[in-house]
């Protein structure tokens, strides 16, 4: 038996895209609220997330989703009313009522019927609410009357822009200009606060034609699409709006349905073309024919580079030339060409860490639950970008790490207490970019990891003689529990509880070209830390020189360059500086870094020098250089066995003559500036 | 193509942006700060102003209005940075007609040129 909904199988694909979304909002913004009951912006967006699977269910005439979305939206109701309080037990019935929306979505999906059963659901909410729910009414919406005269513009702004509201406001503000704004969803105020989503619904008294209206609007950037039309008469006659004109930009579906009916056929055309690109169509691509796209690409950008080289030749030798120009418009036209090709393959590769984020703050919620702790999880950098192959194995290794800090690390409240520590602990996850690696860490504020206990299990499980585990330092004693066969961590901490084999985590990082370090303080906390290659093989980067030697430094470090008077140059404390804007910036020359020593500084003007400012973290420096080449899309070739490793390259590049360039390792130079400082 | 007034305190900044409007044929003027992207703008009428919003001496929303007191034709996109979405709406306001948000996509500023001399 399969299921029947009322919907064509691309808003289906639509349907189950916005669902996800919403799934995802009731998830994460119960747990907030959970923490934090007090933000009316967040119960809002809870609430609204509800009502809107609840609409969107009961369209496609899934009655047990419609149901229990109903159910829930009624709690939340109340909760926004603030007639009844955030608890702990109420969270969790909505937090099972979510899980159960997820299987019944899943539905959709397979139509397969999942033989779910939402009464028990909608009875545990009536309880977890203690009093009877008010019967819910329909949101009292603005009603839509329009106006004699009044035409309803709707207005679709790209779904990439940064600030939607921004584009909203302008759209809304050329519109004001040919007519008298009746209303506008959202309001003038909303947008002024930021608030929108990517729609803008304006109910306008103008008595322009349809096509000034489509121009005014559609001069705003990043406007995708403007319709314009005239409301049904009838309904105006009646004044009561139909419910599925109530105006909620959530509603997209309807919405455009709704526009639609009454919209000319071109506009039809329009808004068909716009439901086609929301719903996006996805095909599944094998990693490997990516990575060998961007081994293609990769070759691709080293010939434009040398194609562009070898027309700098020819042009300094032929000088003006009509072949030559029109090479030099193919080559330009080759460049632009290349550029896009080169972000689409790399961005096609890229996801946000959220993706895997996603599911932890619930499984730390039910974990510190299940072992009565009290923990505050914290995530930062969730969008930070991570190639596919690498998202896909990364995973497993957090959830292991995260589960062994709260079954592990964290200790229980009460000894928390006992050690002078907040009760609640701490857990962070975080995942950020540093030159071409990914780290993401799990850092607790718990226990700390005991170096003696795991030199006596070590012993204990025979993985080495007691002799040996006595002469180990305690950083190579805390890093036997990688050593296979230390199994659990049950041993370290003396807690029983899951502990997940270390080394299995390590394999798994390792396998993608990563590490894996920990660091531990007795008493403070833990933080494993993992570092992950960018698997991008292409970065863009500023070329200079020194001396005879050309470096590449990846453009995401470089913050300015400068010029400057040689003897503005400061030495403080033995260290050489210069004043940018009232700070002292330290400077290091590229010359030295690389020794190259014995020779001075040759800038191209003797009393003038470059810097090129960098930053790794928290740090800036002025990398002292002959001369700015400029800026190009390079492609990094590992040294691999050729050199080793040097300290201070990242790797090198090939450049449009065939010269090879080093790619200088920012961090590594600041991490060397810092020892210096420090010694 | 047209003449781009170009507005940022940070030279790197106007390196990189100059480079590309350039490339696309445009010929650019450069200022520094929004004193002197008024002078400039008056002396030279540029068909087109791409502005920064941070900036010492003069910041880019008092320069466009200055520069849109004097010359109500004046075509002015704002070169804006997460987290000032408020100053953009009153910079649409004071009548700039579009924005790019940085760190910006080679095509967005093209594209917002386009639109400024279209």
């Amino acid at each position: 038996m399969t299921l029947q909904f009322d919907a064509t199988e691309s808003d289906l694909q639509l349907f189950l895209e916005e669902a996800a979304e919403q799934l995802r909002t009731l998830s994460d913004g119960l747990l907030r609220m959970e923490r934090d009951d007090s933000d009316p912006l967040l119960i809002q967006a809870v609430f609204r997330a509800a009502h809107t699977l609840k609409g969107s269910s009961a369209t496609i005439g899934h009655t047990n989703m419609a149901a229990l979305t109903h159910a829930m939206e009624s709690v939340l109701d109340r909760i926004r009313q603030g007639s009844l309080p955030v608890t702990t037990p109420i969270v969790d019935t909505l937090l099972q009522c979510v899980d159960a929306l997820n299987v019944l979505n899943e539905e959709v999906n397979t139509l397969v019927p999942s033989g779910l059963a939402v009464d028990d659901l909608i009875r545990g909410l009536h309880g977890a609410a203690a009093a009877p729910a008010p019967e819910v009414q329909e949101e009292a919406a603005p009603v839509a009357v329009v106006a004699t005269g009044a035409v309803e513009v709707i207005v679709a702004i790209d779904t990439s822009s940064e600030w939607p509201a921004v584009r909203a406001y302008q759209a809304l503000m050329e519109l004001a200009a040919l007519g008298t704004v009746v209303a506008s969803w959202p309001s003038e105020d909303e947008l002024q606060k930021g608030e929108s989503g990517h729609w803008l619904r304006v109910h306008l008294q103008t008595d322009r034609p349809a096509a000034a209206l489509h121009g005014a609007a559609g001069s705003v950037s990043e406007v995708v699409s403007v319709t314009v039309t005239h409301p049904d008469a009838s309904q105006v006659r009646q004044g009561t709006p139909d419910p599925e004109q109530t105006p909620d930009p959530d509603r997209r579906r309807v919405d455009l349905g709704t526009a639609a009916r009454g919209a000319s056929p071109d506009d039809q055309l329009a808004i068909a073309g716009q439901k086609l690109s929301t719903a996006q169509r996805m095909v599944k691509v094998d990693i490997a024919r990516l990575d060998e796209l961007m081994n293609l690409v990769g070759e691709l950008v080293i010939d434009r580079g040398r194609l562009l080289q070898v027309l700098r030749e020819l042009s300094a030798r032929s000088g003006n030339d009509g072949a030559l120009e029109h090479l030099s418009e193919i080559t330009q036209h080759l460049s632009r060409v290349s550029d896009d090709l080169q972000e689409q393959v790399m961005l096609s590769r890229l996801l946000p860490v959220e993706s895997v984020f996603n599911r932890f703050p619930r499984m730390v919620r039910d974990l510190a639950k299940k072992s009565q702790k009290s923990i505050r999880f914290v995530m930062e950098g969730e969008q930070t970008g991570l190639d596919r192959s690498v998202i896909d194995e990364i995973g497993d290794p957090l959830l292991h790490l995260l589960r062994n800090a709260v079954d592990h690390g964290v200790e229980p409240a009460d000894e928390r207490r006992g050690a002078g520590k907040h009760p609640e602990a701490t857990l962070l996850l975080s995942a950020r970019h540093e030159e071409n690696y990914i780290v993401i860490e799990v850092t607790d504020d718990g226990r700390g990891i005991n170096h003696q206990k795991i030199r006596e299990s070590a012993v204990r499980k025979g993985l080495l003689s007691a002799e040996a585990a006595t002469r180990m330092t305690d950083e190579e004693a805390i890093n036997l529990i990688f050593a296979p066969g230390f199994s659990t961590a049950e041993q370290v901490t003396d807690v029983s509880g899951r502990g997940v084999g270390m080394d299995i985590v390590r394999t798994n990082i390792e396998k993608i070209g990563g590490t894996v370090r920990v660091h531990t303080a007795a008493g403070e906390g833990t933080t494993f830390s993992i570092k992950l290659p960018l698997t991008l093989a292409i970065i863009r980067a500023l070329l200079v020189r020194v001396g005879e030697a050309i470096f590449t430094v990846p453009l995401a470090a470089v913050q300015e360059t400068m010029r400057v008077r040689t003897d503005s140059i400061h030495t403080v404390h033995r260290r050489e500086v210069v004043l940018v804007r009232g700070q002292a910036l330290p400077l290091v020359r590229l010359a030295d870094v690389f020794s190259r020593s014995g020779r001075k500084v040759q800038c191209d003007t003797p009393d003038w020098c470059y810097i090129v400012v960098v930053r790794s973290g928290r740090t800036d420096l002025g990398l002292v250089v002959d001369a700015l080449i400029g800026e190009q899309e390079v492609v990094i070739k590992s040294l691999g066995g050729v050199l080793g490793e040097v300290d201070g390259v990242a790797g090198a590049t090939i450049l449009g003559d065939g010269r090879v360039s080093m790619i200088v390792d920012v961090a590594k130079v600041v991490e060397k500036l810092a020892a210096r400082a420090a010694a | 193509m047209a003449k781009v007034l170009l507005v940022d305190d940070a030279a790197f900044m106007r390196m990189r942006c100059a480079k590309l409007l350039q490339e696309e044929g445009h010929e650019v003027i450069e200022a520094a700060n929004g004193r002197e992207a008024v002078d400039v703008y008056l002396a030279q009428k540029p068909d087109a102003v791409l502005m920064d919003i941070t900036m010492p001496e003069m910041d880019g929303l008092e320069a466009l209005r200055e520069i849109r007191a004097r010359d109500a034709g004046a075509k002015v996109a704002m070169l804006t940075a997460m987290g000032q979405q408020s100053i953009v709406i009153e910079a649409i306001k004071s009548g700039a007609k579009d924005f790019v948000v940085k760190p910006f996509e080679r095509e967005r500023v093209l594209a917002a040129v386009a639109k400024l001399v279209g």
